[in-house]
């Protein structure tokens, strides 16, 4: 199952993808705790006030100064991350060669990877029509195996609850959906905005196929595979106002997303996957450094 | 080329203008497709009509284009112009020309059409008329005059400009009531050529070879027989020989036999029976007698079948008459009988009536323009061009279908 995304996952060896706020309090992990705990890395000392652990006094310091402090250290706590992916009728474009959904895949897969080598446990879910196919977080190894089962198992079909399945994602402190946002994307960013809210570090990841940006300039009767009665004839007369509205859809996307202090991605079909999941954790780096 | 209803070309023409224009401002709906972002695609664009600068499908413009003027061609009648002959002479060589008068048949140019008739219209030429003799046959203008109609069926130029020579003693035999209605019809001038027409013969003399009381020697006995030598034999009993000859001779003979069964089965049977020639009709005291024989009839019964015949034979004709008469009761002396009776003595081919229909009765002053006979083409080029036209649009469906299936 995972031999078709090896080439991927070598090429992902070695990345990490930290945090871009303190994690919750959790499992020992990589990522710094917004809790300070009592690690062998000291940080610093803090006047000792009724009712602290007695257990982290410096008694060397109170000996030299006969005065009472704490000594505090960082702690570090795992981010478990949950992946949301968005299997519509939509992301089956185009349905020749390498499509929305692939590629979604093959991202989900890399980001999965990334974090479990960063000893976060990783939970996926796929927000099918005929219902949610999630597997439970875990930082096994094996479990890109599962997640790789998975996705071949599912057909993107129909109009799912993309929302609901946000929701449920929520109660992680790191959640990523990875949708082409073409089903509900309100009540979508609505629950994206929920989770943000509850303080989970949300990253949006925008798939598009290059089809979609640069459709066939010969005229036809372009047909929603999610909204059966949508047809429309596109031609080179009106190929100009769906270029201005699909960018302007994109821009609306990207602000509602920036709005809520979450991360968001546009991915394009014809990026190299490794490309796009580099950028994704980039994106949460170069966020954690402007907290910083 | 001619039309002979130009309004249909400008029928077609409009047409195919709007096909012309139907290819300019429209094509076909273009090829579904999936696209996800459908939505973006601005609502006003049209979904089936896409509106075009310059024209589309060639091939099926050329093809419509095509079928639609050959069609208005076919309903425009459009024909190679047929010109006709200068005159149509129709001579009569019936029985009731007296002198022939050929004079009216020359034809120096040779583009003359020439009829000769009697009962029988035939073509001839030039040469052929003057070796022709006048028949024994009745002659019918009608049958003439349609014959020259005919002629002219496959002319469609200078209708108008043909003329038509009668060339005919006129006689009231010859004419009947559709006669002068065919000369009506006639697009160009007519003339009539009246020649002297044949003596009508006198009242032939006859005679009856009967025996005892029998009862139609009884009712022509009091018809008195014409001047000179008989030429009229009825014979009650068995024909001879010399019967025969006599007939040969150019004489008449009357075969009217006495049936075996005449009497009571024949008084019985009689009551029921109707016969009658062309002027006179007898109700009851007569019977069929046998099978007749061939020939011409010239009294029938009332159901249509022949109680009379004629036949030619030799230079004169032997008459056979089925018709048993009751000798009982008095049949045989009515008028209508002794009409039978002398109908049966008249010359062969039947009464002979000479007699001179003026030609104001023929040709009207005024001659009433018919249009029942259309100017008749004799072409089968529109037939021709509607056929070319359902084969282009049979190439058409064809064509569209596969533009459609790729």
């Amino acid at each position: 199952m995972l031999a078709p995304y090896a080439p991927l996952l070598d090429a992902l060896t070695g990345l990490t993808w930290p945090s871009g706020s303190r994690a919750r309090v959790g499992e020992p992990g990589a990522h710094r705790s917004s809790r300070l705990g009592r690690s062998p890395e000291f940080t610093e000392y803090r006047a000792y006030r009724p009712g602290d652990d007695l257990r982290r006094l410096d008694w060397k310091l109170y000996g030299r100064t006969d005065r009472l402090f704490l000594r505090i250290a960082d702690d570090h706590a795992a981010l478990r991350t949950a992946i949301v992916l968005d299997a519509s009728a939509s992301m089956r474009f185009p349905l020749e060669g390498h499509g929305k959904w692939e590629h979604a895949c093959a991202v989900a897969l890399g980001l999965a990877a990334v974090a479990i080598n960063d000893g976060d446990a990783v939970g996926v879910t796929v927000s099918a029509a005929a219902g949610d196919r999630a597997l439970a977080p875990s930082r096994r190894r094996d479990m890109l195996h599962d997640v790789a089962q998975l996705f071949d198992s599912v057909h993107p079909v129909g109009t799912p609850a993309l929302a609901e399945s946000v929701t449920r994602g929520s109660a992680h402190p790191r959640l990523v959906l990875i949708t082409d946002f073409l089903g509900d994307a309100e009540r979508s960013l609505g629950a994206l905005r929920v989770a943000a809210a509850s303080g989970a570090e949300i990253f949006a990841v925008h798939v598009v196929a290059g089809e979609e940006l640069d459709p066939p300039s010969r005229p036809f009767v372009a047909a929603d595979p999610e909204q059966v009665e949508l047809r429309r004839a596109l031609s080179t007369g009106n190929r100009p106002g769906y270029d201005a509205a699909f960018t302007a859809w994109r821009a609306g996307i990207a602000s509602e997303v920036h709005a809520m202090n979450a991360r968001y991605v546009l991915t394009v079909t014809t990026e190299p996957v490794r490309d796009a999941v580099r950028r994704v954790v980039s994106a949460a780096a170069v966020v954690d450094a402007g907290v910083a | 080329m001619s039309f002979a209803a130009p309004l249909w070309l400008a029928v077609a023409g409009v047409a195919a203008l709007g096909v012309v224009l139907a290819h300019l401002f429209s094509s076909s709906t273009p090829p579904s497709q999936v696209l996800p972002t459908a939505r973006f695609v601005p609502e006003a664009a049209p979904m089936s009509v896409l509106r075009t600068t310059r024209l589309t499908d060639l091939g099926l413009l050329a093809l419509r284009v095509l079928a639609v003027l050959l069609l208005g061609l076919a309903f425009a009648g459009a024909h190679v112009p047929v010109s006709g002959p200068a005159r149509v002479v129709l001579v009569d060589v019936s029985r009731a020309v007296g002198t022939a008068h050929a004079d009216d048949a020359d034809n120096p140019d040779g583009t003359d059409r020439i009829i000769v008739f009697d009962s029988v219209p035939r073509a001839v030429e030039r040469a052929v008329v003057d070796t022709l003799k006048p028949s024994t046959a009745r002659g019918s203008l009608s049958g003439a005059l349609v014959a020259a109609h005919r002629e002219i069926a496959g002319i469609t130029a200078g209708r108008n400009e043909i003329e038509l020579v009668i060339v005919s003693p006129l006689v009231r035999e010859e004419v009947d009531s559709a006669t002068a209605q065919l000369i009506a019809l006639w697009e160009g001038p007519v003339r009539l050529r009246r020649v002297a027409s044949a003596t009508p013969p006198a009242q032939n003399a006859f005679e009856v070879r009967a025996s005892g009381d029998d009862p139609v020697a009884a009712s022509l006995s009091s018809t008195p027989p014409g001047p000179g030598p008989s030429r009229v034999r009825l014979v009650r009993g068995a024909l001879t020989s010399a019967d025969s000859m006599w007939a040969v001779q150019g004489n008449v003979l009357v075969h009217w036999p006495v049936s075996a069964a005449s009497g009571s089965s024949a008084s019985s049977a009689s009551s029921a029976w109707a016969v009658a020639t062309s002027h006179h009709t007898v109700v009851g005291g007569l019977a069929p007698q046998r099978e007749r024989a061939a020939g011409v009839a010239i009294a029938r019964w009332a159901n249509g079948e022949p109680a009379a015949t004629e036949m030619p034979h030799g230079a004169g004709c032997i008459r056979d008459v089925a018709i048993s008469v009751d000798p009982i009761g008095d049949v045989a002396l009515r008028e209508s009988f002794l009409g039978l009776a002398r109908a049966m003595l008249e010359p062969c081919g039947g009464a002979r009536d000479f007699t001179a229909v003026p030609e104001a009765k023929l040709l009207p002053a005024v001659r009433a323009r018919q249009a029942s006979i259309v100017p008749g083409t004799g072409s089968r080029l529109p037939l021709a061009l509607a056929m070319l036209a359902l084969i282009a649009v049979g190439i058409e469906q064809a064509l569209r279908g596969r533009t459609r299936a790729s």
